[in-house]
């Protein structure tokens, strides 16, 4: 049955990418056909983009036949694989040539009937490597590279080229045969890729793709979306009668881009009308809505065995807590002494949820991994019930945690204004007994971020916005201002410097903030862009007896 | 905001120089006048006391560094004294300890000084 043309659906921010890879894809059966690596972070819209990828190949031509495939976990004994494999295949090379709809979806349809049914329509090859799989009498290898050579063999019969688009390619590397693992496998792709008939794109996780055995391919990154474009994908979830034109600017920069970050959450939003409605959606999210699910079974996948699952979120959590503006040089024993197996410190990783290599750690860029871990960990470590989790994490954004202390001073862009806010933390810090260094350093972290807002700030309200939040483990202080000029669009991260006086040293400023906060983030606030600067209290940090330095 | 003050002394042939408050851009070029005008009347041995400096902030290490290399050019000698953790830390950071003796009492210093050696 043939079915009319669906409605295409729109990817907002990967419209090139979405072309460039068609244009790869119609290489295929030319010279110039060349297999690809598609690797992103998770939520960064590789299976939507493959998705309407093969949507366009169905709909909008007729010379390349598009084969889209996602590799299913609990499909990886290697006779399995293979039988699911050539199904797909065959269901949609038949559907391709009928232009039905309904046979591409079709997902009951059997092997011996795609089999059956393509013979009576002249593809004598798609009968013979069925009948080789449906009555296995060979190596399960060898059929297995067999069927991974389908695609190629239906292209030199026909002489229609094909494009295999395969999700989740690195899940590959779990291929086993009765039970035991064939890691090289995974490589057997290489000849299949390199057959100029076919243009294989396969994608996975990019830390995954790096890490397994894929065959060597020409490899391309999704990157985060671009601003408007994150705030277009935003605004397209948001249900009815949210106000799309009070999204948080802060609350994007959070999100980062991350498609999946933002379709979730924006559709989760209930009413939109104020700031704190968008962030309650955020948390909401990532306590117990579907974002906490996808990513809390992202987790559960590299630590299987809930033991190590607990112990891999304390390590996790540890690394966090070293603070995000420098790698934490932690040596590979401390693995070991704490048990973690050789799969989880991998897993540890190659997950994502923490950065770097053995030696050093730190935390990922990623914001929203990091609420999820952090409060996660309250719910799986310190057992608080998701209500309670949910709760705290408002009150802490607001600063109405009862633990927590607020102070803002709305100041003058004016030389020395800083002072208002280093002497007023001087006192906060004496009066809640906090140790003279800290404040010191946290001090003289304030007065660069003041000083980079008065020098960078252009326009807005003339102001810069200083707050201080006090908890009882740390402290948190924000400079706020319409200095956006310092923070490069891309990257989200700081220009390198602070124009201090002609043939001075510049990025100095950035440099002693990094040196005495615990983690320096930059992000953008809803009066331009905001600089947080948090110092971690050491519970057995005593006031500071000596002051002075004894240095000779 | 008047928030920096300098008060020099001359003890001999040590110009000790005193910075109160705020060692910003403003304060820091006070202090690279008052030593400057000091290297070039001959007076080559220079103490900056930062006992009463509260705050310093990167433009006026910045100015420092200038304060420095003045000093080294006119073969002067110059200690600081008295500074605080902090800013030893920032000093420490930004390479200023590599250049320049740090006591933790004027007294060692202009001792240093006058012997030319610890």
């Amino acid at each position: 049955m043939q079915e009319s043309r669906p409605h295409t659906e729109t990817l907002p921010g990967r419209e090139e990418e979405l072309q460039r890879l068609y244009r790869r894809c119609l290489a295929a059966g030319s010279p110039a056909a060349e297999s690809l690596l598609l690797a992103g972070d998770l939520g960064m819209g590789k299976t939507a983009l493959l998705r309407q990828l093969g949507l366009q190949l169905f709909w909008k031509q007729e010379r390349v036949v598009p084969f889209r495939y996602s590799v299913n976990s609990a499909l990886l004994e290697m006779l399995d694989f293979s039988r699911d494999y050539l199904r797909a295949f065959l269901r949609q090379r038949l559907a391709f040539d009928e232009r039905d709809q309904a046979l591409l979806r079709r997902e009951d349809v059997s092997l011996t009937e795609l089999a059956g049914r393509a013979e009576s329509m002249g593809h004598a090859w798609a009968g013979e490597i069925a009948r080789r799989v449906l009555r296995p009498a060979e190596d399960p290898l060898e059929l297995f590279t067999a069927v991974l050579q389908a695609p190629a063999s239906s292209a030199s019969a026909t002489g229609k080229p094909v494009a295999v688009l395969v999700d989740d390619a690195a899940a590959l590397a779990g291929l086993n045969r009765a039970g035991r693992v064939h890691a090289d496998a995974l490589a057997l792709f290489s000849g299949p890729a390199g057959d100029l008939n076919t243009v294989h794109i396969l994608a996975d996780r990019a830390a995954l793709v790096r890490e397994s055995a894929l065959p060597v391919l020409a490899e391309t990154e999704l990157q985060p979306l671009l601003p408007a474009d994150a705030g277009r994908v935003f605004a397209a979830m948001l249900p009815p009668g949210a106000a799309s034109d009070s999204i948080p600017a802060s609350l994007l920069g959070h999100l980062a881009g991350n498609p999946l970050y933002l379709r979730q959450v924006a559709s989760a939003v209930k009413r939109g009308a104020g700031e704190e409605d968008f962030w309650s959606a955020y948390y909401e999210e990532i306590v117990n809505g579907r974002l906490h699910r996808i990513l809390a079974a992202e987790f559960k996948r590299f630590f299987p065995a809930e033991t190590e699952r607990r112990h891999a979120l304390e390590v996790i959590r540890r690394v966090y807590a070293s603070g995000a503006s420098s790698p934490l040089p932690w040596p590979v024993q401390v693995f070991v002494e704490e048990k973690l197996s050789p799969a989880a410190v991998h897993g540890l990783v190659i997950s994502g949820f923490v950065c770097g290599g053995f030696g050093g750690y730190r935390p990922p860029e990623d914001r929203v991994l990091r609420d999820f871990i952090n409060l996660l960990f309250e719910r799986e470590i310190t057992r608080r019930a998701p209500g309670e989790i949910l709760q705290r994490a408002l009150a802490g954004r607001t600063g109405a945690d009862p633990l927590c202390r607020a102070w803002e001073w709305t100041l003058p862009l004016e030389p020395r204004a800083e002072l208002v806010a280093a002497e007023s933390l001087q006192q906060i810090g004496r009066n809640l007994q906090v140790p003279e260094e800290t404040i010191g350093q946290l001090q003289m972290a304030m007065i660069e971020a003041c000083i980079n807002a008065i020098e960078h700030t252009k326009g807005g309200d003339g102001r810069m916005h200083v707050s201080l939040k006090t908890f009882p483990d740390r402290w948190e202080v924000a400079v706020e201002s319409a200095g956006l000029a310092f923070v490069q669009a891309e990257t989200g991260e700081p220009m390198t410097g602070i124009e201090t006086r002609e043939g001075a040293p510049r990025g100095q400023g950035i440099r002693l903030m990094k040196r005495f906060a615990d983690a320096v983030r930059f992000e953008p606030g809803s009066r331009g862009t905001r600089v947080v600067l948090v110092k971690n209290l050491s519970v057995s940090a005593h006031p500071a007896k000596e002051d002075m330095a004894h240095r000779e | 905001m008047n928030d920096f003050s300098l008060s020099l002394q001359v003890a001999g042939d040590v110009v000790i120089m005193r910075p109160k408050g705020y060692v910003d851009n403003l304060g820091a070029e006070q202090l690279e006048v008052a030593s400057s005008e000091a290297l070039g009347k001959g007076m080559r041995k220079l103490v900056v006391n930062f006992s009463e400096t509260r705050f310093i902030n990167s433009v006026g290490v910045s100015i420092l560094i200038s304060v420095i290399q003045r000093s080294r050019e006119s073969a002067g000698k110059l200690c600081f004294t008295n500074v605080k953790k902090v800013h030893e830390e920032v000093f420490d950071l930004l390479g200023l300890t590599e250049h320049v003796k740090v006591f933790s009492e004027e007294g060692e210093a202009i001792h240093y000084l006058r012997r030319g050696r610890t």
